[in-house]
C-alpha cells in the first residue's frame, strides 16, 4: 500500500511539469502547425522573470502566486512578439522549417537570457506557507506539490472549458482545419493565432515560475524538459492538447513504478513507449491519421 | 578590454558564420523557377525560393546575433600593442552559453593577477599580452580554441572535462607549455599526461580524497555512508574514493549503505529523494553520511527540492566535491548545511596572498572571489613564475622550468609541481557551511579543512 502511495506521488509530482508545458507546445503545433523547440525557453523565462521580480523579496503565498501569473503574462507578450517576428513566417510551411527555425529562436533566448540575467544559477525562496510536507505511511507529500497539481487541474480545467465549451474553442478550431475558410467566413485567423500564441506561451511561462522554488534558475532550463515533453506531445497525438493530460500522468506513474521497482530501466521510459507509439499508432494515442498527413 | 569584434579568437563557427554572410555572392536572378514567380523588388524570384530567403534571414539573424554575443568574449587585452620582449599567453574557457559565468570568473582572476604582475614590471621583465579564446565548453570548441592560440608563448585553458580530454592531445601535439585550468579530469595525470602540459587542479580523485581526509579530521564518527547523485563517471569516481580516503583516515572501515545514481537529465529529484528515503532509517542518523554527487545549478535544485522531505537532516553529515561556492552563494541563505570539497573558498584562509587576492578582487570587481577566480589567478602566479625561472621564452626553456622545482605561493599555501604526474601540489579546501541570510553572501562559514597535497590521492591508487 504504501509503495502505491509512493508511485502516485512521485508520478503526479512528474505529471505536473510535463503537462503544464506539452499542453502549450501542444496547442500550438495544433493551431499552427509549428512544432515549437523554443517552448522550452519560454518555460526558462517564466522561471528567470519570476526570480527576478522576488529578487530580495520575502514573498508571502500571495505575493508568489500573483508574481507567477505576472511572469507568465510577461512570456504570454513575449510569445506575441516572437509570433510576430517569426512564427507568422512559418504558418503553412513544412515543419521541418519550423523545427529549424524554433531551434535558433532557442538558442537565441538562451543566449539573451546569459546576458540579461547572467549565467550564474538563481534561486527562488518558497514562500512559508508553501514550505512544508504531510508524512503519510513512509511516504512524504511536500505542501507545494499541492499548489502544482491544483495549478495542474486549474490549467486543464481551463483549456477544456476554452477549447470544448467556448465559442473561442469553436474559432480555434475553425482556424486549425482550415484557416482560409475561416477567414472566408469573417474570422480574423491572425487574431485567433496569436490569442494561441499568448496562451501556449504562458502555460510555459507559469510552469517556468511555479517550479522556480524547487529548481535552479539557469539557461539550462530551456531544452531540460523539451525532449520529454516532446515525448508526451508526441503519444498524445500532435496537436490533441487535452491528450497530454492522460499521457502525462500514465508516463509519470510508469515512470514512479519503475523507479520503485526497477529503476536501473526508469531512464529510458519516455524514449521506450514514444518509440512502440509511433511504430504502431503514429498519428499518437488520441490523434487522427489526418493530422499526420496534414502535419 | 575584450573587443566586442570577432577575432581569429572568437568562437569559430558563428563567426565563420558572420564572415560567410558578407561574402556570400549575391545572384541577381534565379537561373530556374520551378515554381509560380512573381516580381520582388526588380528581381524574378520563384516565391518558394523567396520564403527560403526569409526563412534563411530570419535564421541567420538569430545566429548571427548568438554569434554577436559569442564573439563579444574573444580578443587581446593588449590595448598598446606588444614588442618582442612581451610574453604572449593564449587563454581559453568556456566564454558562452549557460556556462559562460565560471569562464569569465576564470578570466577575471588571469586579469587580475596578469594586472598585477605587469604592474610590478612583468614576469622576469616581460610584460604578459593576453589573448583569448572560447571553448565553449567542448571538445571541438577548445580545439579550435587552442588552434586560434597558436603562436603564443604560453596557454592557460580548459573548462569541461569533454574540453580538457579532447584538447589534451593537441596540447601535446603543438608543445607549447600549457597549465590546464579547469577540470578534474582524472586521467590528465595517467592516460593523457602531455610533457608540456601541467594540470592544475586536482584530479576528480584529488578532491574526494581530500574530501575524505577533512571530514573524517572533523567528523570521525561516521558508520555508513549512503551515496545518492547523478549516474555518470564522476559521481561513481569520486563517491568510492570519499569513502575510501574516509576510511583511511579514520582507520577503520565504514560500511556503504543506500546507493542511488539516477537519471543523470533529470531536474525534478523528488521521485528520488522519495524513493531514496523509502530505504534510509527515519529521524536524524548522526553516525551516517551523506555523499552527494550534483554539482552546481544541480546541486541548488538538490538543496531546495529535499527540504520539505528533510532528507539532509537524516544525516550526521552530507558531503559534495565540486565548484559549491556560487551554488552557495546563490540560495541567498537558504543554503543546507553542507561540507565540499574543491580548491578554494574566500573566506577559509587568513594569510598575507589570500587577503591580496580578496581585496584586489573585492576592489577590481566588486565581488568576492570564487574558486574559479582563484584557479585563473594562481595558474598566472605559476607560470609567471616559470617565466622567470626560465633562460629564455622558448618553449623547451619554459617547460624546462616548470619543472625545475618551482614554489610559488598561492592563496591556499604554497604550491609546488609534481614531475611524475604533471600535476599542481597544492592545498585542497575542504568547508564547512550553511545558508545565513545575515552573513557574508548568505553562506555562514562552519569549518574548514585545508587538505596538505601530501594527504591527496590523485591517481584514485
Amino acid at each position: 500500500m504504501n509503495d502505491i502511495l509512493v508511485i502516485v506521488l512521485n508520478g503526479a509530482s512528474q505529471a505536473t511539469i510535463l503537462f503544464l508545458i506539452a499542453s502549450g507546445m501542444s496547442l500550438v503545433f495544433g493551431v499552427m502547425g509549428v512544432l515549437n523547440f523554443a517552448h522550452g525557453a519560454f518555460y526558462m523565462l517564466g522561471a528567470y522573470f519570476a526570480a527576478r521580480m522576488l529578487e530580495n523579496v520575502d514573498a508571502g503565498a500571495v505575493t508568489f502566486l500573483a508574481v507567477c501569473v505576472a511572469a507568465a503574462v510577461g512570456v504570454a507578450v513575449l510569445g506575441l512578439i516572437v509570433d510576430a517576428l517569426i512564427f507568422r513566417r512559418l504558418y503553412g510551411r513544412e515543419a521541418l522549417a519550423g523545427l529549424l527555425a524554433t531551434f535558433g529562436l532557442l538558442f537565441l533566448l538562451q543566449g539573451a537570457a546569459t546576458k540579461i540575467f547572467g549565467s550564474l544559477p538563481l534561486a527562488v525562496s518558497m514562500p512559508k506557507a508553501f514550505g512544508g510536507s504531510w508524512t503519510i505511511g513512509t511516504a512524504i507529500l511536500p505542501h507545494y506539490n499541492i499548489v502544482l497539481y491544483l495549478a495542474c487541474i486549474g490549467v486543464a480545467a481551463l483549456l477544456y472549458y476554452l477549447f470544448s465549451r467556448s465559442r473561442f474553442g469553436r474559432v480555434v478550431s475553425a482556424v486549425a482545419r482550415d484557416p482560409e475558410m475561416a477567414a472566408a467566413v469573417g474570422i480574423e485567423v491572425r487574431l485567433v493565432r496569436s490569442a494561441v500564441i499568448f496562451i501556449g506561451a504562458g502555460l510555459a511561462g507559469l510552469a517556468g515560475a511555479l517550479y522556480s522554488p524547487v529548481i535552479s534558475v539557469n539557461t539550462g532550463l530551456a531544452v531540460d524538459v523539451v525532449v520529454e515533453s516532446f515525448a508526451i506531445v508526441v503519444v498524445a497525438g500532435l496537436g490533441v492538447v487535452w491528450g497530454t493530460f492522460p499521457v502525462a500522468l500514465v508516463f509519470g506513474f510508469i515512470n514512479a513504478a519503475l523507479l520503485q521497482y526497477v529503476p536501473q530501466f526508469e531512464t529510458y521510459t519516455f524514449y521506450v513507449v514514444m518509440a512502440l507509439v509511433l511504430v504502431f499508432r503514429p498519428q499518437g494515442l488520441f490523434g487522427s491519421k489526418a493530422a499526420i498527413i496534414n502535419a | 578590454m575584450y573587443g566586442a569584434r570577432c577575432s581569429a579568437s572568437s568562437l569559430p563557427t558563428a563567426c565563420w558564420f558572420r564572415s560567410a554572410q558578407k561574402q556570400q555572392p549575391q545572384e541577381a536572378t534565379w537561373p530556374v523557377a520551378p515554381y509560380p514567380t512573381e516580381k520582388w523588388a526588380g528581381k524574378t524570384v520563384s516565391k518558394s525560393f523567396k520564403n527560403i530567403r526569409r526563412l534563411a534571414v530570419g535564421t541567420g539573424l538569430a545566429a548571427v546575433l548568438v554569434g554577436v554575443t559569442a564573439c563579444g568574449s574573444g580578443g587581446s587585452s593588449e590595448a598598446g600593442g606588444s614588442d618582442n620582449s612581451d610574453i604572449h599567453v593564449g587563454f581559453w574557457h568556456v566564454l558562452s552559453g549557460a556556462a559562460a559565468s565560471y569562464g569569465q570568473q576564470t578570466l577575471n582572476g588571469v586579469q587580475l593577477a596578469i594586472d598585477e604582475i605587469n604592474a610590478d614590471g612583468g614576469a622576469g621583465g616581460h610584460k604578459i599580452v593576453l589573448k583569448t579564446a572560447d571553448d565553449t565548453g567542448t571538445a571541438q570548441g577548445a580545439i579550435q580554441a587552442v588552434h586560434n592560440l597558436a603562436g603564443s608563448d604560453f596557454l592557460l585553458g580548459g573548462s569541461t572535462s569533454d574540453s580538457c580530454t579532447g584538447v589534451a592531445p593537441v596540447v601535446g601535439q603543438d608543445g607549447t607549455p600549457t597549465i590546464i585550468i579547469g577540470c578534474g579530469t582524472n586521467e590528465l595525470d595517467t592516460t593523457l599526461k602531455q610533457p608540456n602540459m601541467i594540470h592544475f587542479p586536482p584530479t576528480n580523485y584529488g578532491y574526494a580524497s581530500a574530501l575524505g581526509a577533512g571530514v573524517a579530521k572533523a567528523v570521525p564518527g561516521i558508520k555508513t555512508w549512503d551515496i545518492f547523485g547523478p549516474d555518470v563517471l564522476s559521481s561513481h569516481q569520486q563517491s568510492s574514493e570519499t569513502l575510501a580516503q574516509y576510511s583511511q583516515s579514520v582507520g577503520s572501515d565504514v560500511a556503504t549503505g543506500q546507493t542511488d545514481f539516477f537519471d543523470a537529465s533529470a531536474t525534478n529529484y523528488q521521485p528520488y529523494i522519495q524513493s531514496f528515503l523509502q530505504k534510509v532509517p527515519s529521524g536524524t542518523n548522526s553516525d551516517r553520511g551523506l555523499y552527494v554527487a550534483t554539482y552546481g545549478g544541480g546541486t541548488v535544485t538538490l538543496s531546495e527540492q529535499q527540504a520539505p522531505f528533510n532528507f539532509f537532516k537524516r544525516y550526521g553529515v552530507v558531503a559534495n566535491v565540486g565548484d559549491y561556492d556560487n551554488a552557495a552563494w546563490a540560495q541567498k541563505g537558504s543554503a543546507a548545511e553542507f561540507w565540499n570539497s574543491y580548491d578554494y573558498y574566500y573566506a577559509s584562509y587568513d594569510n598575507a596572498e589570500n587577503k591580496t587576492f580578496v581585496d584586489s578582487y573585492q576592489k577590481k570587481y566588486g565581488d568576492v572571489p570564487s574558486a574559479w577566480a582563484y584557479q585563473g589567478y594562481s595558474v598566472v602566479k605559476i607560470m609567471a613564475a616559470a617565466v622567470e625561472a626560465s633562460k629564455s621564452l622558448s618553449h623547451a626553456d619554459l617547460i624546462s622550468a616548470l619543472h625545475s622545482g618551482l614554489s610559488v605561493a598561492l592563496p591556499t599555501g604554497t604550491a609546488t609541481i609534481d614531475n611524475d604526474l604533471n600535476q599542481v601540489l597544492a592545498p585542497v579546501t575542504v568547508w564547512h557551511s550553511v545558508g545565513d541570510p545575515s552573513a557574508p553572501q548568505g553562506v555562514k562559514l562552519l569549518d574548514t579543512q585545508v587538505v596538505p597535497p601530501d594527504e591527496i590521492n590523485y591517481t584514485g591508487e
